[in-house]
């Protein structure tokens, strides 16, 4: 096994927002410290914390849309830096929103919409359409759904779209930023499914972010806690949940347990 | 927001919509009026707008002068019709090219890296500080009144506006969560403005500009007034309403004349914009859920 | 008994003729604490807003009778010397019940506007509350504004904002979903905590179970625009008897005992009340469906004692 997407003592510090800091390049404060993570190919890894944690920050340095401080990010065992890697990066690696609907542009239609990585990837590719419709129905939406746009989906269906988009191109790893936060249970179940689905059909690897220690449980293969920036404790989701070493760990888990 | 697009590809739903109010129906009139008198005035009348004839110097409404004539004898309806030409011209044509300049000012500094963005917003607030009526008089008196530099200077007066607006939309936009998605799936600058940033701009920024062009019109009519816009023999509602102002006492025809046009034809832009706006703003729209 | 709350076929049609609900009845009894289960387009939201008198343009039929004053027909004084103060809400995202410009002292003031003590007891009263829902230093705390609160905090503060006036009934709608899952679980448990203390009525809108599990004495479950099942919370979620009950409980992850990949799903689509057939709304999806489903709609009928269901799989078994 070997890792697809990999960070070594990752540190990220947001630049300080005044004139003054900017102009020294003063960092103002460390959002991630020291973070190590490995996700391994075929496999399901979730990092779980509170919001202010560092979650969505460790997945956009993990994309490469935020600069690390220090510590370094490969993909394929390649150090990311603009150029090549990070080509190769964006068109193996797809990131689900929290938000699906919002993750849509409002003016163009779903076949637009789901023909996008296609046409940036491969501009010269003569026909998307077709492409476009065998996306949908793997994600079960009907073909004559390409017509409509995003205002016309309720939101398990907007979301159905944002992972056909993320399947267009057969991406590697699939980075999901609280992919069913806001969704009634049963659509969050759909889509759960959907995405255990498609994994096993296309050897997919995830990297799961969320607070739903429920969604953990049942989806992750293992766990990072991340804990105001730090992960406190990594391990086999089975292991961690029945013997959590870390004293935060412990109270997730019993607040979670509590329910 | 993304209604709009299907509609758009229907005009004849346009026009409905258009004539589904009473407002609607005025301003389609009156739009319609204005337009028509602009582009055919040569042939809606026999007279020379600067045709001046002293005998018949403010001449009362007949039936040779509808309208009268003014204090050199030029028939005022013929001054009216070619008024709207420059009316015309003036309203579309600086406001769009306001809206284009503006537009793409105010993207580039939304977009662009910050010191650009200072730079820009430095020099649209500079230009905006400056009082309009005295910087018109410096530069008429300058370069000299005339058509083309009227209408420079509203582009120059209009572009700061219209990039202000664009500029805090595109800031807007650009932390949209679909712009990040597409720059994740790895989409260059470039296609990210041209098919996601500037579709989701001109709209909103098309009504703000359809309900600025009463205030074009104005401007022009008002600079003009004060003797700052065309120079004097050329038929603007602005020149025809400062003639009317000197003799308004015994023949008040001749501003009203002038004035009536400007008054219907700002009204009905000012419906129209709030139409649209109305029909285009999402956030007026009752979700049903 | 004495209801604070007594809604009695309470119907909400968007215009468009789009039925959101399609008559509800139900009583709160005197600091009875009740929650209100169901997934979008179930119409909770709907009763929500047809109490609060927030829905617009939207024809409201029916009654709701709080403290005799009829909600949905009573004058904008009328609701106004309630709201605030006999009735209080609790909304979604806590930023949305504090304006960002004033400080939450002067808005905690202004919800005092109508007693008659001096400001420095207003004040004092204002501190005691924020105390009250784990505020640290109040005395400096309420001279800050929302920003400088933490979304947990702020919805602390937006509790204690709503219990000041010690109101007959607080309603709540999703009170957690937009906060994280440690910050719920203490939210949970402040609310849980405060119902012992307060002895008003509440009534929580939720889609989700374990919110309404913790805090409310009795639930009621919608689907399609109706009530389809009520009973006391610990029994209907431990041993749910309506069908689309079941089926909804059984997805949410964290009561799923062993490990899988594949949770439990409802298939299909709520459905759109524009275009109901006669019959259950459920029946579509039912996997327990017989043939009188799909003719006439069923009542809400007892099942048990204390609970009632809306189900011809129940009801003949009774």
């Amino acid at each position: 096994m070997s890792a697809v997407i990999e960070a070594r003592g990752l540190c990220v510090a947001v630049p300080g927002s005044g004139l003054w800091d900017t102009m020294w390049r003063r960092p103002r404060a460390n959002i991630l410290t020291d973070v190590d993570l490995a996700v391994q190919k075929g496999t399901t890894v979730a990092v779980v914390g509170e919001s202010g944690a560092g979650k969505s920050t460790l997945a956009r340095t993990l994309m490469g849309l935020m600069k690390p401080s220090a510590g370094s990010v490969r993909f394929r065992g390649r150090e990311l830096a603009p150029g090549p890697v990070l080509e190769n990066l964006r068109r193996h690696v797809r990131f689900l929103f929290q938000n699906p609907r919002g993750s849509l542009n409002p003016r163009m239609q779903l076949g637009e919409l789901v023909a996008e990585p296609i046409r940036i990837h491969e501009p010269h590719r003569r026909d998307p359409q077709g492409e476009v419709a065998r996306l949908l129905e793997a994600v079960g939406l009907p073909s004559r759904f390409a017509t409509r746009y995003p205002h016309e989906l309720s939101g398990g269906q907007a979301g159905r779209v944002c992972v056909a988009r993320a399947l267009a191109m057969r991406p590697e790893l699939i980075v999901a930023d609280e992919p069913t936060a806001g969704f009634d249970v049963s659509v969050q179940a759909e889509i759960l499914n959907l995405l255990a689905d498609l994994q096993k059909d296309f050897g997919l690897t995830y990297l799961i972010i969320t607070h739903d220690l429920g969604i953990v449980r049942h989806f992750s293969d293992s766990l990072a806690v991340l804990y105001r920036g730090r992960v406190v404790e990594t391990g086999a989701t089975q292991a961690v949940f029945s013997q959590p070493a870390h004293a935060y760990t412990k109270t997730l888990l019993e607040a979670f347990k509590a329910h | 927001m993304s209604a709009a697009m299907p509609a758009l590809a229907a005009p004849r739903r346009w026009v409905a919509w258009c004539l589904s109010t009473p407002a609607g129906r005025f301003s389609a009139i009156v739009l319609v009026i204005f337009a028509a008198s602009a582009l055919l005035a040569p042939w809606l009348t026999p007279y020379d707008p600067n045709h001046i004839s002293v005998y018949e110097r403010l001449a009362s409404p007949s039936w040779q002068h509808w309208l009268g004539t003014d204090q050199i004898g030029r028939d005022m309806l013929t001054r009216v019709l070619y008024g709207a030409r420059v009316a015309l011209a003036i309203s579309v044509g600086c406001t769009s090219v306001s809206l284009i300049l503006g537009v793409a000012f105010g993207a580039l500094a939304g977009v662009g890296p910050r010191v650009l963005d200072a730079a820009l917003m430095l020099l649209f607030d500079t230009i905006n500080s400056l009082p309009t009526v005295l910087l018109a008089l410096a530069i008429m008196t300058l370069i000299g009144s005339s058509l083309p530099t009227l209408m420079g200077l509203i582009v120059l007066f209009y572009v700061p506006y219209f990039g202000r607006i664009a500029r805090g939309q595109t800031r807007v936009l650009v932390e949209a969560p679909f712009i990040e998605a597409e720059r994740m799936l790895g989409a260059s600058t470039w296609r990210i403005l041209r098919d996601h940033l500037m579709p989701n701009l001109l709209g909103p920024m098309a009504i703000i500009a359809s309900m600025e062009m009463p205030s074009v019109i104005s401007l022009e009519a008002g600079l003009s007034f004060l003797g700052l816009g065309v120079r004097a023999p050329t038929a603007t509602w602005g020149n025809i309403l400062q003639d009317g102002y000197i003799f308004i006492r015994d023949t008040p025809w001749i501003a009203i004349a002038g004035g009536v046009p400007l008054v219907l034809t700002t009204l009905a832009f000012t419906f129209l914009g709030e139409m649209l706006r109305d029909r285009l703003d999402p956030k007026l729209r009752k979700e049903v859920t | 008994m004495s209801a604070v709350l007594n809604v009695q076929d309470l119907r909400v049609t968007y215009p468009g003729a789009q039925p959101a609900v399609r008559g509800v009845s139900f009583a709160i009894a005197r600091g009875e604490a009740v929650g209100i289960i169901g997934e979008s387009g179930s119409g909770k939201s709907s009763v929500l807003l047809a109490l609060m008198r927030l829905l617009g343009d939207a024809a409201v039929g029916g009654s709701a009778h709080f403290n005799g004053d009829d909600l949905v027909a009573a004058s904008e004084e009328c609701l106004r010397a309630l709201r605030g103060d006999r009735l209080t809400m609790v909304f979604q995202d806590p930023q949305t019940s504090f304006s960002p410009v004033f400080p939450l002292s002067t808005q905690f003031l202004a919800a005092l506007h109508r007693r008659a003590e001096s400001r420095d007891a207003k004040l004092r009263l204002a501190v005691e509350a924020l105390r009250g829902v784990g505020i640290a230093e109040p005395e400096r705390r309420i001279r800050d504004y929302p920003h400088a609160f933490s979304g947990g905090m702020l919805q602390r503060a937006a509790i204690a904002l709503a219990l000041m006036s010690s109101p007959d009934l607080l309603i709540a709608d999703e009170p957690t979903t937009a906060l994280d899952a440690t910050t719920e679980a203490q939210i949970i448990a402040l609310l849980r905590d405060l119902r012992q203390r307060y002895s008003g009525a509440v009534l929580i809108v939720s889609h989700q179970p374990n919110l309404i599990a913790a805090l409310c004495d009795r639930v009621m479950v919608m689907y399609g625009g109706v009530i389809v099942e009520e009973g006391p919370t610990a029994q209907v979620l431990k041993d749910p008897r309506h069908p689309y009950t079941r089926r909804l409980l059984a997805c949410e992850p964290a009561h799923i005992e062993t490990v899988t990949r594949h949770l439990p799903t409802i298939p299909g689509r709520p459905p759109d009340l524009s275009l109901l057939q006669a019959g259950c709304a459920f029946a579509e999806r039912c996997l327990q469906k017989v043939d009188g489903c799909t003719i006439v709609e069923p009542q809400l009928l007892p099942v048990a004692e204390a609970r009632r269901a809306r189900c011809y799989a129940l009801q003949s078994l009774a």
